[in-house]
């Protein structure tokens, strides 16, 4: 780090708490109205008007838990150089700064976290947005092919 | 003889004089005795006058005539080119752009010009109107007409004399060409270049020199079309304000304030798209800062201002965009009082209003609905418009920023880029969605009949002329649940997939559109069949197909 103390953002889901490098977000607000993405895995809410650009808004919980989406909470917008996209969560609680030296080790495998934070006296799991991002990618490429219509005209072209 | 085939040269022409006699007014008044301006307003009359009489527009040519007349005067000396000359002209060329409005749809520009006619003709100067105007009496940086016709890149325009010389008609070397055709030669570029890029993934197979050696070549050649087909579609900046002065002058008159108004970077180009689309959100922007930005005279000396305010347009580039501003020096915007009506109005909750820094605060005004009631807008001194302003700033790819400081005044910056991929999409229904389809990839739409459609082994087809069509649901290549066929007919778009022709099944069009296509970042990016997105004039994102690769 190059001095300057790093701050996380402490978030909720279904009341589990989470962490965020706050440098990994460009802003926080409230849910936008969204449109549907055609063929995109459930577990996105649509796709919002973000300035101007088609920014797609992705349901934490319900990627996480695979509850159906929701469009209560508050929205994450990641910053740019991580991705396009934004993430829907339940509640923000707070920003900390590892200013008072918090306690960062390293986490289990699992929930997208290579390490968590100790923060009165809770384990808080620090979200890796980079594993996060791979996934949705890997999930988005694959998931268009599957439908019963790709079997069909690929039988008609024979 | 028969004249009606010079009519649309005719309506152009003219159209383009009124353009620059409008400027010149607006000018004058400010510089009343510019001769050059003087000199060109009688010119423009007297050239439409002769057009409209070669035409057979009689009326047309009369009452150009009497502006001719009245500026014959003020060019003898015989009167003072003062506001109610100005108004007069002015009242002439509204009425004058209205007859042309009605010969270009087909009309014969016929209007009651008697009552103007003869306040032209009889126009006496009092000793009461004959006040000095205000504003720019001292022509500082009047033109040397010999030095017009060198390049003005470095000297940033600072008056509207300076400007109107520059906007003169066509010198010799220009040409006039359809819009048309310049949006055909970028359509085959484009085409060019997928072509090249094809021949480049061959060469490699064939693992030839000279043809490699070839295609570098080829490649060199289709990158400098495609740069100087996009420099052909841009234009000055100019284009979209030049309305604007006399627009800020009507306007500035109506409230009782006074306005100084300035442009510069009129010169910037931009991609005629944008220029095109610009004139709206700037209007909204301008008509706000002289209606709720600006103080009146009064309030603005008590606040130890000048009584004439500023409102100005700034235009430059910035890397790959180009910055537009504009600017008041009014009495500004309270983010904290913007807050409150918002949560008055119900558009905010508390949680979100505590979380808001001061720039998001302003923003506010863009939210629909904020700005519909009179006394929020009283309070707040903004808003008339700005959710329109802001949407269409976002559909030419661009984006909005407002910066406001209390008693200073408010600047609105329009972030654009410079160029722009706008496509002409076909909008079709598919259950609750709508998909835009690229023009370029649709051979036809057809209705096609229940009895023109049959089964064959696992699928449909549809007999177009000699050929058998097979049919494939939109529905199920975007996942979406099947609606069942309605009426008679089945509405499809035929389109070429994997080098086949298919009819995809839609449920119906919803209309044509040009759009501006936003590639999509990670992770949407890795969805195969879809160029990318685009905001439709109504806010909905919208998601446009490629057909070619959507299997």
């Amino acid at each position: 780090m190059s001095g300057r103390a790093r701050r996380f953002l402490i978030f909720t889901l279904r009341g589990d708490r989470y962490a965020m490098n706050v440098s990994d977000l460009a802003e926080v607000m409230e849910p936008p109205p969204t449109f549907p993405i055609p063929k995109a895995p459930k577990t996105f809410l649509g796709v919002m008007n973000f300035h101007g650009a088609p920014l797609p808004v992705l349901d934490l919980a319900s990627f996480f838990h695979g509850d159906p989406p929701e469009s209560t909470g508050r929205i994450l917008i990641l910053d740019h150089k991580i991705g396009s996209l934004a993430l829907r969560i339940d509640t923000v609680e707070r920003i900390i700064s590892d200013i008072r030296g918090l306690q960062i080790q390293q986490q289990d495998e699992g929930s997208y976290a290579r390490q968590s934070i100790m923060f009165n006296a809770e384990k808080i799991p620090l979200l890796a947005i980079d594993l996060l991002m791979a996934e949705l990618e890997d999930e988005i490429r694959t998931g268009g092919g599957k439908s019963e219509s790709f079997t069909e005209v690929k039988a008609e072209k024979g | 003889m028969d004249m009606s085939q010079y009519k649309d040269l005719f309506v152009s022409e003219v159209r383009e004089h009124l353009q620059g006699m409008n400027e010149a007014i607006v000018a004058l008044e400010g510089a009343p005795a510019e001769r050059e301006q003087i000199d060109y307003l009688f010119r423009m009359a007297h050239s439409i006058k002769g057009m409209a009489a070669s035409m057979g527009y009689g009326e047309m040519a009369e009452l150009s005539h009497k502006m001719e007349d009245l500026m014959d005067r003020v060019r003898k000396g015989a009167i003072r080119f003062v506001s109610a000359v100005a108004d007069l002209l002015l009242e002439g060329s509204d009425l004058l752009s209205t007859m042309l409005k009605d010969i270009d749809a087909g009309g014969s520009g016929q209007h009651d010009i008697l009552d103007l006619v003869q306040r032209l003709a009889g126009y006496t100067p009092t000793q009461s109107i004959e006040t000095p105007l205000p504003g720019k009496e001292a022509t500082t940086d009047s033109v040397d007409p010999s030095t017009t016709d060198q390049s003005l890149e470095n000297t940033a325009p600072k008056n509207l004399e300076l400007e109107i010389v520059r906007c003169k008609p066509d010198s010799p070397q220009n040409v006039r060409v359809r819009t048309e055709v310049l949006d055909n030669l970028v359509n085959i570029t484009g085409e060019l270049i997928t072509h090249k890029n094809r021949m480049i993934s061959l060469s490699r197979d064939v693992k030839a020199a000279a043809l490699t050696d070839s295609i570098s070549d080829l490649s060199r050649l289709v990158r400098e079309l495609h740069d100087e087909v996009l420099k052909v579609r841009l234009m000055p900046f100019a284009a979209a304000v030049d309305r604007l002065p006399r627009m800020v002058r009507d306007l500035a008159k109506k409230s009782g304030k006074e306005v100084t108004f300035e442009v510069s970077g009129k010169e910037i180009e931009l991609d005629r798209g944008i220029v095109e689309e610009l004139s709206d959100p700037l209007l909204h922007l301008l008509r706000n800062a002289v209606d709720h930005g600006l103080e009146t005279p009064d309030e603005r000396k008590a606040a130890g201002k000048e009584p004439a305010g500023t409102i100005s347009i700034d235009v430059h580039r910035e890397k790959d965009r180009v910055l537009i501003t504009v600017c008041d020096d009014g009495m500004g915007m309270d983010p904290q009082r913007l807050v409150s009506a918002a949560l008055e109005k119900g558009l905010l909750s508390p949680e979100a209003a505590a979380q808001l820094t001061p720039q998001q605060a302003l923003m506010l005004v863009c939210l629909p609905g904020f700005s519909t009631a009179p006394e929020i807008t009283d309070v707040s001194g903004r808003g008339v418009g700005m959710d329109a302003v802001r949407a269409s700033v976002q559909a030419i790819g661009g984006n909005l920023a407002i910066e406001s400081a209390l008693g200073k005044g408010s600047c609105f910056t329009l972030s654009l880029p410079l160029t722009i991929s706008i496509i002409q999409i076909l909008l079709v229904a598919c259950a609750k969605l709508i998909v835009g389809l690229p023009v370029t990839k649709v051979l036809r739409t057809v209705d096609m009949r229940k009895e023109m459609i049959r089964s064959r082994g696992k699928g449909k087809v549809f007999q177009l002329g000699n050929e058998e069509i097979p049919l494939v649901s939109l529905h199920r290549l975007l996942d979406l649940p099947f609606s069942p066929i309605k009426g008679e007919s089945v509405p499809a778009v035929i389109v070429k997939m994997n080098e086949r022709t298919v009819a995809l099944v839609v449920d119906r069009f919803v209309g044509q559109q040009d759009v501006f296509v936003k590639p999509f970042g990670s992770p949407l990016n890795r969805m195969k069949g879809f160029l990318g997105g685009a905001i439709l004039g109504d806010g909905q994102v919208i998601f446009i197909i490629d057909p070619a690769n959507l299997l």
